[in-house]
């Protein structure tokens, strides 16, 4: 909030930088691939990638294959994220079920997520249904690990003084419990947002017949690196607005923090 | 509740508390045998040596813990968990992060179930009486460490508790703050007198507000001795001090509690006061 001059007028630099650095990288590439320094079969070239996206955005096709991949990663995110939260507060309020699926839980979350897609896909088919638990699988354990932490974390002082202060179990979780983990979920949220996106393409890379990761996956198996890069680049756009959008959020909701991070 | 006959005695019998500590296969004994009694709307601090069991007591009277051996009973009622007849003041100051002094000081009635309509002029008058009328949707972090011990404060006196704990709740402040807070606590518990139990290791200040003082021993803490400060009312904290029996109030206890310290001190040294 309290930006001085000093950082301000480095920040406008660092954009400068951050422009020209990217200025330079592709017309490096381009005229590499121009020159014949580098086969363009295997790099493709900035141009050609503009003119593929352009065509591709002006065609709606790849708005049809984004608004998949998306659908696919937002409802996975607030499913995995519901029950991250949800499990989360039972294992904090229940110290038994914390004993006992405690391995469990370390297991399953050490265990590989991608092996498990084409398991996945056999269980649940092609379709929206097996992205959606990849993602599921993905974001809940972030999510579940921030808000138990978040619960167990939470100050015992502040817990007795809303006990002394005439607090009921309810009052406690909506006015102690929540906000305290609230903050510890909001730190992860920008983590498992990228797990989703990831959960989502890798699921449609390894069998579907539409989203992002099938762009990819098909302009691969055509030896088209155009198709491929162009896709990457799509996804990072992606990634860049929806990060951005958290960003606000997160500050939106931290509100009460000393200084945001 | 009438205003006249004040309510809040508590009694102290035989208390002991222990803990276990897993890690050392021990049980550790914060307080023990300790009986004493605070009249209802007497004013009575607890001092000692760091480590002997001050907030434990404290807390077995809130009914946070429950308790190891003896009993603590609240105008003649065991205490047998939270009593919201009660308010603490803690030593770090616990108040909520995420809401606004207004949100923070009403939090109790709203917990109590006093409806909004109801409970606005109470926060109001609080937040006035505390001094900070205009801080009202400031959040914690935005305010000083005195503001934030007054919101804290004023959090528990907004739902007029008969009984109110305080564990060091000016430790942590600068002495001039400290002497102001002190002079506002003693004309607050003069509108209305209700009990007080105050924990400090501070022995002036102990003697600056108290009716009576509890000295106890270095742990685990047991009662050594109780002294009636006998000094007039009303006070005031900084003027008291020049009062010819103050010096030799001061000196009289200090005598008791200095071993303590000094053995308090070397054990903790030693790792074995916890």
């Amino acid at each position: 909030m309290a930006t001085s001059g000093a950082a301000r007028v480095s920040r406008a630099e660092i954009h400068v930088w951050r422009v020209a650095l990217l200025g330079a990288f592709l017309l490096l590439w381009e005229v590499a691939t121009r020159r014949g320094w580098v086969d363009p079969f295997f790099v493709s070239q900035p141009t050609v990638l503009a003119v593929q996206i352009f065509d591709w955005v002006r065609s709606g096709f790849i708005v049809r294959h984004l608004v998949v991949t998306l659908q696919e990663t937002i409802i996975g995110f607030l499913l995995g994220t519901l029950l991250g939260v949800a499990v989360g507060f039972a294992f904090a309020q229940w110290q038994t079920l914390a004993l006992v699926f405690d391995p469990l839980m370390v297991a399953l979350n050490a265990m590989p997520r991608v092996v498990l897609a084409p398991l996945f896909i056999l269980w649940f088919g092609l379709g929206l249904v097996s992205k959606v638990v990849m993602v599921i699988s993905l974001v809940f354990f972030v999510v579940f690990f921030s808000t138990y932490t978040g619960i167990r974390e939470v100050d015992r002082d502040l817990v007795n003084n809303a006990r002394i202060l005439g607090a009921r179990p309810g009052h406690l979780i909506r006015h102690v419990l929540l906000p305290s983990a609230l903050t510890w979920i909001f730190s992860s949220l920008r983590t498992s947002v990228g797990f989703a996106l990831i959960g989502a393409v890798v699921g449609e890379y390894l069998g579907s017949h539409e989203g992002m990761g099938y762009v990819i996956s098909y302009a691969e198996s055509m030896f088209n690196a155009t198709g491929v890069l162009a896709g990457l680049l799509v996804l990072m756009a992606a990634v860049i607005a929806i990060d951005l959008g958290l960003r606000r959020l997160d500050a939106r909701f931290s509100y009460w923090k000393p200084v945001a991070k | 509740m009438i205003p006249d006959v004040p309510t809040g005695n508590i009694v102290l019998e035989h208390v002991t508390q222990r803990f276990a500590l897993p890690r050392e296969r021990r049980e550790f004994t914060a307080v023990e045998n300790v009986s004493f009694e605070v009249a209802a709307g007497e004013f009575v601090s607890i001092v000692g040596p760091s480590g002997c069991g001050k907030s434990t007591l404290l807390g077995l009277i809130a009914g946070l813990a429950p308790i190891t051996d003896g009993h603590v009973t609240i105008d003649g009622q065991p205490v047998t968990g939270v009593n919201p007849r009660l308010g603490f003041v803690f030593q770090r100051d616990a108040i909520f992060p995420w809401k606004t002094v207004t949100q923070n000081v009403g939090l109790p009635l709203l917990f109590r179930g006093v409806d909004a309509a109801a409970a606005a002029p109470r926060v109001a008058d609080w937040i006035a009486r505390i001094g900070l009328t205009g801080f009202e949707r400031y959040h914690p972090h935005q305010l000083s460490g005195g503001m934030r011990k007054r919101v804290a404060l004023a959090m528990t006196m907004v739902y007029e508790p008969e009984i109110v704990l305080m564990d060091e709740p000016f430790g942590a402040l600068d002495v001039q703050t400290r002497n102001l807070m002190e002079n506002d606590l003693l004309e607050i518990w003069a509108q209305r007198r209700r009990t007080v139990v105050f924990v400090t290791h501070d022995l002036e200040e102990a003697i600056a507000l108290s009716d009576r003082i509890v000295v106890m021993t270095a742990s685990p803490g047991r009662v050594k001795s109780v002294y009636t400060t006998g000094l007039p009312r009303p006070r005031s904290v900084t003027e008291i001090r020049f009062h010819p029996d103050f010096g030799r109030l001061y000196e009289t206890i200090w005598k008791d509690l200095k071993d303590e310290v000094r053995l308090g001190y070397e054990r903790s040294r030693q790792g074995l006061a916890g």
